[in-house]
């Protein structure tokens, strides 16, 4: 109620800027017609009828998938810049902590660029821009989780939660690892990953709960709870014929979700994708997931998901006095990113049959 | 016959021309402007089309255009205009691809140069603030300066013997510096000693991909060490921070022998800059001399394309077919065009011009000149003409500045508005084509409105007898005072008010009245005359059923009612009524009592209220045909309009049954003809013509107040301009100190400022927005479909100005 009364003070002028840019997100049609271009041209060519506009106009053709991507996604940044500069408490920590995300995503990018030797200036330019931080390139230099953190992440927003990280670690039953053995290698990124990402969802999710309103806490934790059960899934399939013991996987379930706690638990328990599926069974959403899909077609598992996300945000917009429209905002345009570089892909490489597969948002 | 009061009549035309002529005849029809194609390919998608690869070429080489453009403004090279010179596009494309490279090719040399000048620039730097940082904290500093030289070999010695500091020296973005810091401090757990120093000048940073060039401020840093491995640690994060090390040597001599060279390179670099950046100006001016030219070439290329996607082709008699609007006196000159253009391109089969009838709308093609423009666009504002529809912009050129007049009129802001009209008009010339600021822009486009505006400010001024709200006696008074009394022997001051009545104690109470008449007269005149302008269109359009359903009942309740309180007003005006001893009736108790008693003022108890004899007749009379126009408006149009369509749908059952028994042919044609046809509804129809009715009754009393807002407006503009002159001017100048000079100046100087930002800047603005509504609303609604579609001809002329509508 009380969020009815005093949202548009702060929050009005947002929410009107956010409904405005979700309305140039491009409908059904606009994807029939991009489907029907020749080349990547026409499709700049059929962009520029779309609230894109003349964004690829200075872009000498044969224009690249990797161009529109990267145009895209700097309009993308550009209005959740333009909208973050101007947020009034809660809703800019709310605008910070979307950043979070990102963030996570590039300091991986980076540590795992610099395990495989690549050139930290091309990483950097792979980065997305929503995550960059101060001394995010220097990520490279660290070999050990420890020096990590003292080194790059201790001022950074995310810092908090690579403690959680560190603390793996400090508890010596974690697998058959030895306590303090935390160089950066493979399995230990991904468990890295897993945690931050972990800590950061549920401290999401408290901020969402407790700071933010009711309505938000109603639709954020909707979202954030199939964020992390899609994690938890993700997790489960990625640790078959791995060294992840079960309680190492447990340990990186977050404690949010649908999936939490039972789900989890059956979860750790399944060693295949059959044991997967029995222990989704109960749960209406999530048990078409896997339902024909094998363990080689990942793809799918991560289209269903993203169909199940996009679902959720449009539903978002549904609602009014509440936050949760930012996230589904930068999310449904990511989306949007995604499926524009698919049918680019597609038009590209003439994989015509496969151009169907992007998710309709509007 | 076109003419501002009525638009062109138009003529549509197919021409067929074989394909190798096209070019030639598009062009032709560019240069002459003379016709609208029409688009014969309408919800084909563009990248559909015929010539979508050409158009996209053009776009192409427009953006290469546009990189030439940005070099030319970011070197501050003059572009030239276009001049007639001949340039084929393909070699335009061939010299713009080679320009391009070129630029790029110096562009790129340029930034090479430019990094590698900063380069030295920075260790020019790193030298320099590096050797007082070394001083102080090298090993061996406390040795004085003077014994610094003598001591170079012994400071080694005990640098490497020592601790084996070693020391990196670089410069870095002041914006990244302080995480610098901190990182270095953490990785090295505090085992390192940083100093920064701010360099004053600009430093740039340069990305060779995308020939960027950045201002960054910087600042120079030296970390002191222990060992190779943090040394080495420490120079990764400096470079991943954005820095740049530099060498620093150790010894004096190095140093020297260093800063020489240092500084010997950078006059070299200097020198090669200025010739790169000399031959690139060179190369630019040549440049701009074209540019004009290229930009015309191009952009008429792109619109010949951008029409050929119009055309249909037939590919196998290699022919185009377009469908193009012509104005009905132009065609014969269209046909010139068409054969010249065939005939130079060569080509030996002759061109087919036929003309088509048509069912579509025809655009609308008001000729324009320059003095109605400025009014034509504020009609346009509210909707284009329809096709041959009577203009109410032809109207406005009068009756808009008439309407403004009123509210504005005095004689001397009307001619100061008058003046900054003339300015403008007078100064046309430097103002056209020239890119202006909004307001200018705007002003610039309304310059007749205004000059009009002024002259009926001026005129009305005059009729009012006010200047900056001082009566003029131009043609005395009759007001005789000592008397007291008006001597009108000689009959009243041959034009305008008596100045004598803005002196009078019942000033107000006269000029209301006046105006509130003169305001009432005014709106049912010009509402008259827009009715009648009702019946223009209707015999136009040929819809007789309009003519006497609904254009001789409108003006018989309009008349009835408000021609009669027009009648009123001036009947009440020409009697004396001081003269025959009578108290003068009110009118607004007489029409409100035709209406509550009608026939009541014949009795004898109402003799007062009585305006002459016959009145309660005529007034019965006149209640009696606005009654009965009433239902004569609402019904019989709804009816007819179902009888001819029940009519025209037998005809064509019967045309039908014919075709039956007929051939396919005719068929076909019978089909087509039914493409216009829209569902008859007897329903709608008959709201349609309900809600009309029940706008025009009521909005002819609404409408007859809202001129009232032309009193109301004046009113204001009087007031105010009197309050301003008798409290600011007379009270400043002779109230507070008489004759004291500096207050005179004062008050003036106050009078003249107030009088321009209320009077000459808010009334004005407020008086031609209620003018601009008395024209839109009052009078155009009388008769104004204005849903027309503008005739927009193919005209290369049109190049250049393709921002402004």
């Amino acid at each position: 109620m009380a969020s009815m009364i005093y949202y548009n003070v702060d929050g009005g002028f947002l929410e009107a800027i956010a409904r405005g840019f979700r309305s140039g997100i491009l409908t059904a049609a606009d994807y029939a017609n991009l489907q029907q271009c020749d080349t990547v041209d026409d499709m700049k060519l059929q962009l520029q009828g779309t609230d894109y506009g003349n964004f690829l106009q200075s872009e000498p053709s044969p224009i690249s998938t990797n161009t529109i991507a990267m145009k895209c996604t700097e309009k993308l940044v550009e209005e959740f810049n333009h909208m973050k500069v101007q947020a009034v408490e809660p809703l800019a920590t709310f605008m910070e902590y979307v950043t979070y995300g990102y963030m996570i995503d590039n300091l991986m990018l980076i540590i795992t660029g610099a395990l495989h030797d690549r050139d930290t200036n091309e990483l950097m330019a792979k980065c997305h821009p929503l995550g960059l931080f101060d001394g995010l390139s220097a990520a490279s230099i660290p070999n050990t989780a420890k020096d990590l953190y003292e080194m790059v992440l201790v001022e950074t927003p995310i810092g908090p939660y690579f403690v959680n990280v560190l603390n793996l670690w400090r508890s010596p039953q974690v697998g058959e690892r030895q306590p303090g053995v935390e160089d950066l290698d493979e399995l230990n990124i991904e468990i890295i990953r897993n945690s931050l990402y972990k800590a950061y969802l549920q401290d999401f999710y408290q901020f969402c709960m407790s700071e933010c309103g009711d309505e938000t806490a109603e639709i954020m934790g909707g979202i954030l709870s199939l964020e992390a059960d899609r994690r938890a899934i993700n997790i489960t399939i990625n640790a078959f014929d791995t060294e992840l013991s079960r309680d190492d996987k447990v340990k990186l379930y977050p404690t949010i979700g649908h999936l939490h706690p039972e789900g989890t638990a059956r979860l750790a328990l399944a060693t295949d994708l059959d044991g997967v599926r029995a222990a989704l069974d109960p749960y209406a959403d999530y048990r078409n997931v896997l339902a024909e899909q094998g363990l080689g077609e990942e793809k799918s598992v991560e289209n269903a998901f993203y169909e199940l996300e996009v679902a959720l945000n449009k539903d978002a917009f549904e609602q009014q006095f509440h936050f949760g429209l930012f996230w589904a905002y930068v999310k449904l345009r990511e989306q949007e990113i995604r499926n524009i570089v698919w049918i680019a892909e597609c038009i590209q490489q003439d994989q015509r049959h496969q151009i169907a597969q992007y998710i309709n948002i509007f | 016959m076109g003419t501002i009061f009525q638009s062109e009549k138009m003529q549509l035309v197919q021409m067929i021309v074989q394909n190798d002529a096209a070019h030639a005849v598009v062009e032709a029809f560019g240069e002459s402007g003379l016709i609208e194609f029409r688009d014969l390919n309408a919800g084909q998608p563009f990248y559909k089309r015929a010539f979508t690869e050409e158009v996209k070429h053009c776009e192409e080489t427009g953006r290469k255009l546009k990189a030439l453009k940005e070099a030319l403004d970011e070197s501050g090279v003059p572009v030239a205009d276009a001049t007639g010179e001949l340039i084929s596009s393909e070699e335009l494309t061939q010299i713009l691809d080679d320009k391009e490279n070129e630029l790029e090719h110096m562009t790129t040399q340029e930034l090479v140069l430019l990094k590698n000048h900063n380069a030295l620039r920075e260790q020019q730097y790193v030298l320099d603030l590096g050797g007082k940082i070394y001083a102080a904290q090298a090993p061996g500093s406390s040795v004085s300066e003077i014994a610094k030289g003598e001591l170079e070999i012994t400071d080694f010695s005990s640098s490497t013997a020592t601790t084996m500091l070693s020391y990196i020296a670089g410069v870095m973005p002041r914006m990244s510096m302080q995480s610098f810091q901190r990182v270095v401090f953490r990785s090295t757990r505090g085992n390192a000693i940083v100093n920064s120093a701010p360099i004053d000048e600009v430093l740039y940073d340069y990305d060779l991909k995308t020939h960027e060039k950045h201002e960054v401020e910087k600042d120079f840093f030296m970390i002191f060490v222990a060992g190779e491995m943090l040394k080495s640690k420490i120079s990764k994060i400096a470079t991943y921070f954005g820095g740049t090390l530099y060498a620093y040597p150790d010894m004096a001599a190095d140093k020297a022998q260093m800063t020489a060279e240092v500084n010997k390179r950078l006059e070299e670099s200097a020198e090669i800059l200025r010739t790169t950046a000399e031959m690139k100006k060179t190369m630019l001016v040549e440049v701009g001399k074209h540019y004009g030219t290229w930009n015309f070439i191009l952009s008429k290329e792109k619109m010949i394309y951008d029409t050929y996607n119009k055309f249909d082709y037939d590919v196998r008699r290699k022919v185009f077919v377009a469908d193009a609007w012509v104005p009905s006196k132009d065609v014969y000159e269209v046909w010139r065009v068409l054969s010249l253009a065939t005939a130079k391109a060569g080509v030996e089969t002759k061109p087919v011009l036929n003309l088509i009838e048509t069912k579509a709308t025809p655009p609308t093609y008001l000729p324009i000149n320059k003095f109605c423009a400025g009014f034509q666009a504020l009609v346009n504002t509210y909707g284009t003409p329809r096709y041959r529809e009577v203009n109410a912009g032809a109207f406005a050129v009068i009756l808009f500045p008439f309407l403004f007049g009123i509210m504005f009129g005095d004689f001397g802001h009307g001619t100061l508005l008058m003046l900054f009209g003339a300015y403008m008009i007078r100064y046309e010339a430097s103002f056209e084509g020239k890119k202006l600021d909004d307001l200018v822009e705007m002003c610039y486009g309304g310059r007749y409105v205004i000059f009009l505006n002024g002259c009926f400010g001026m005129y009305i001024g005059l009729l009012y007898n006010e200047i900056f709200a001082c009566p003029m006696g131009i043609w005395g008074s009759k007001f005789n005072w000592e008397k007291d009394v008006m001597e009108w022997e000689n009959g009243p001051v041959i034009f305008g008010i008596d100045p004598a009545w803005h002196h009078a104690t019942n000033n107000i109470s006269f000029f209301n009245s006046y105006k509130m008449k003169i305001s009432i007269i005014v709106g049912v005149l010009q509402m008259t005359f827009g009715i009648f302008l009702s019946l223009v269109n209707h015999l136009e359009y040929k819809n007789y059923k309009k003519v006497f359903f609904q254009f001789i009942p409108e003006l018989g309740f309009f008349g009835s009612i408000f021609g009669y309180l027009v009648f009123l007003i001036f009947y009440k005006w020409s009697i004396n009524w001081v003269g025959i001893g009578k108290p003068a009736p009110s009118l607004l108790t007489t029409l409100i009592n035709m209406f509550m008693s009608p026939g009541a003022v014949a009795l004898p108890e109402n003799d007062e209220l009585r305006l002459f004899d016959a009145q309660a007749n005529i007034e019965q009379a006149l209640i009696l045909v606005a009654l009965v126009c009433v239902p004569l408006l609402l019904f019989p149009i709804p009816f007819l309009e179902k009888w001819e369509h029940e009519a025209a749908a037998k005809k064509k059952e019967a045309y039908k049954q014919m075709i039956d028994e007929g051939d396919e042919g005719a068929k076909e044609a019978g089909a087509h003809d039914e493409d216009d046809e829209h569902e008859f509804s007897f329903g709608d129809v008959f709201v349609h013509q309900a809600i009309h009715t029940i706008e025009f009754v009521l909005g002819s009393i609404s409408n007859t107040a809202s001129y009232l807002r032309l009193w109301a407006l004046s009113l204001a503009h009087s007031q105010l301009s009197e309050l301003f002159w008798d409290d600011i001017m007379v009270m400043g100048a002779l109230g507070v100190a008489p004759g004291n000079p500096v207050m005179t100046w004062v008050a003036v100087i106050m009078w003249v400022c107030i009088s321009f930002m209320v009077l000459m800047v808010m009334e004005n603005l407020s008086s031609f927005l209620h003018a601009l509504r008395l024209q839109w609303v009052e009078f155009q609604g009388k008769f104004y479909m204005g849903d027309g579609i503008r005739f927009v001809p193919f005209d290369f002329k049109t190049i250049g100005q393709d921002l402004s509508d």
